[in-house]
């Protein structure tokens, strides 16, 4: 019942801002090219979906974060077995997380260009090291966590690394690695629109970065609103529905 | 519900959390400059700015303002900046390319051109042996250039219409960045291909022996034409001493680097980092103009209405300021 309640003045609140934006656009008290009505971009953002670049280019950026996703995870996983079962490359990997994982993936992207250069390469570069050092902490934190007692159990049932790491390990803990794969998904997809802004279209399609990147150079505001509105949707959207969708 | 707050208490919270919040609003825009005492001008990067160099070190505009008025310079990345910056009224003046401008002025932005600064070449150049023609860079690879909407963009456009009658047709090679990168990119990265770029770096380019022009901006337009032009809101325009003071400063400025060439190239060989005998050739180069005539306004506006980038088909005369 109270969640209900929460949840209804929630959009209560969401329609009151809306109002009240459309109500300072109508006036003009703020320049419409800094703040235009939000219908306006409501407008701007069907047309886009109806002449179907914006929709095209979405779907393009989430295709390129769910492969970067996809890789930066098993890396991740891959690493937290191996930290588990031998300390020196527990020592190493430990010490990349502690180094690498503060670094937002903008600080990284001068190297990146230098590496990989400007093209597709360089921006799954960027996801994969958004996503694997938390995919990581988090996956090791659920091996941690794991009981002693199944530990023992499976011990003294003569299981190896991998029976241990299979029956055990993984199965107890399904809820860090799904923590792991959302916080892997925002930091990933942070980074993939940010990088598309510097980078700019990688292909013949671009991405939802590009799209905000041209509408503000060609100074169509609402465009640029249109661009940042879906973004926020698009997380909504893949964190409240796509993701619980797969169990996860 | 054991802490729940009375309506009363509620309404008077939220009251004094808006008024935070505008507060801090106010005190986050406070930095706009607004009063008449202080005069901030944009310019950008590149030799097509030479006037405005000589004008900050040899101190016209000081001389011709007098001590009241405060002069800040500030050098901005690309044209998108200028504008917001002067869409927030933190900017009296700004330079920048004529489609960039007129782009703002057809989205509604208050303002426009005071005067011309300068001509100069602008090309498209390749490093890669393989392309020899515009026909060739076609998916050839990556093409860099300021941004979408840039004068390089639109020359580059139009160079595209005259070959393949399809002005949009490397829009999706297109690579966002300022100038000494693209430099940079062009020279190690094997992505990008091609670098539409200004003085200094068009030289730079020019004369490595591996790199070639592919197009310039005089084929795109079909002539010369006005590179950079300095561009006021009213405001600015209405503070007629000001106004005034700037447009003779700017005089002083051009004449001095065609009355006193040795002069200016000690001036600006500092400002540029760059040798004094280089910059002797780069600046006195033929096509490198610094003048306040303005030329292909008209050219512009007929091709970016035809092709979309405008909405409006403006006269020339409704985009410049009157001078008085």
């Amino acid at each position: 019942m109270e969640k209900q309640l929460i949840k209804s003045k929630k959009m209560l609140w969401l329609i009151t801002l809306l109002v009240l934006w459309e109500i300072i656009g109508s006036f003009e008290v703020i320049h419409p090219l800094i703040l235009p009505k939000i219908s306006t971009i409501i407008i701007r953002l069907m047309q886009g979906i109806v002449n179907g670049s914006i929709l095209i280019q979405a779907i393009h950026s989430l295709g390129i974060v769910t492969i970067g996703l996809i890789i930066g995870s098993v890396f991740g996983l891959i690493m937290a077995c191996l930290d588990y079962f031998s300390s020196s490359l527990k020592a190493l990997f430990e010490l990349l997380a502690s180094m690498l994982h503060p670094l937002p993936g903008v600080v990284v992207l001068p190297i990146v260009i230098l590496f990989a250069g400007v093209g597709a390469e360089g921006i799954y570069l960027v996801i994969i090291h958004n996503v694997v050092w938390s995919f990581y902490l988090s996956a090791k934190n659920g091996f941690i966590n794991v009981q002693k007692e199944y530990l023992e159990v499976a011990h003294n049932n003569g299981a190896n690394n991998w029976q241990l790491l299979f029956y055990v390990l993984l199965p107890l803990s399904t809820e860090n690695i799904k923590t792991g794969v959302h916080i892997g998904w925002s930091r990933g997809w942070r980074g993939l629109i940010s990088s598309e802004m510097i980078f700019g279209a990688i292909s013949q399609i671009g991405g939802l970065g590009w799209y905000m990147y041209e509408r503000r150079s060609f100074m169509d505001t609402p465009g640029m609103y249109a661009g940042i509105v879906f973004v926020m949707f698009i997380g909504l959207f893949v964190e409240g529905y796509l993701l619980p969708k797969f169990n996860m | 519900m054991l802490f729940t707050l009375h309506f009363k208490k509620i309404v008077i919270m939220g009251t004094l959390f808006i008024v935070l919040l505008i507060f801090t609003m106010g005190m986050l825009s406070g930095c706009k400059k607004q009063d008449s005492d202080t005069l901030v001008i944009a310019e950008q990067y590149g030799l097509a700015y030479a006037p405005l160099q000589i004008m900050q070190k040899k101190g016209f505009l000081e001389e011709a303002l007098g001590e009241s008025v405060e002069i800040q310079w500030v050098k901005m990345g690309n044209t998108t900046a200028i504008r917001e910056a002067m869409l927030a009224e933190g900017l009296d003046i700004g330079f920048m390319g004529i489609p960039p401008f007129l782009i703002g002025i057809d989205q509604g932005m208050p303002w426009k051109i005071m005067n011309g600064l300068s001509e100069s070449p602008l090309g498209l150049v390749t490093n890669d042996p393989d392309i020899e023609t515009l026909g060739d860079l076609i998916d050839a690879g990556k093409i860099a250039l300021p941004q979408p909407g840039s004068i390089q963009h639109i020359l580059l456009s139009m160079s595209a219409e005259n070959t393949f009658m399809e002005s949009n047709i490397f829009d999706h090679q297109l690579i966002s960045m300022n100038h000494p990168d693209g430099y940079q990119a062009l020279l190690v990265d094997d992505t990008v291909v091609a670098h539409y770029t200004a003085p200094p770096y068009l030289f730079y380019e020019l004369e490595d022996e591996n790199m070639r022009l592919l197009t310039s901006g005089k084929e795109g337009m079909n002539g010369s034409f006005t590179f950079i032009v300095g561009v006021c809101q009213e405001t600015f325009y209405e503070n007629t001493g000001q106004y005034a003071a700037f447009q003779e400063a700017l005089d002083a400025s051009i004449a001095f680097i065609y009355d006193h060439p040795e002069e200016a190239l000690d001036v600006l060989s500092e400002a540029y980092m760059l040798d004094r005998e280089i910059l002797r050739r780069y600046l006195f180069h033929d096509e490198m103009i610094f003048t306040k005539e303005l030329n292909g306004v008209t050219r512009f506006i007929d091709f970016m209405y035809k092709q979309d980038y405008l909405n409006n088909q403006w006269e020339a005369e409704d985009v410049i300021w009157k001078n008085n």
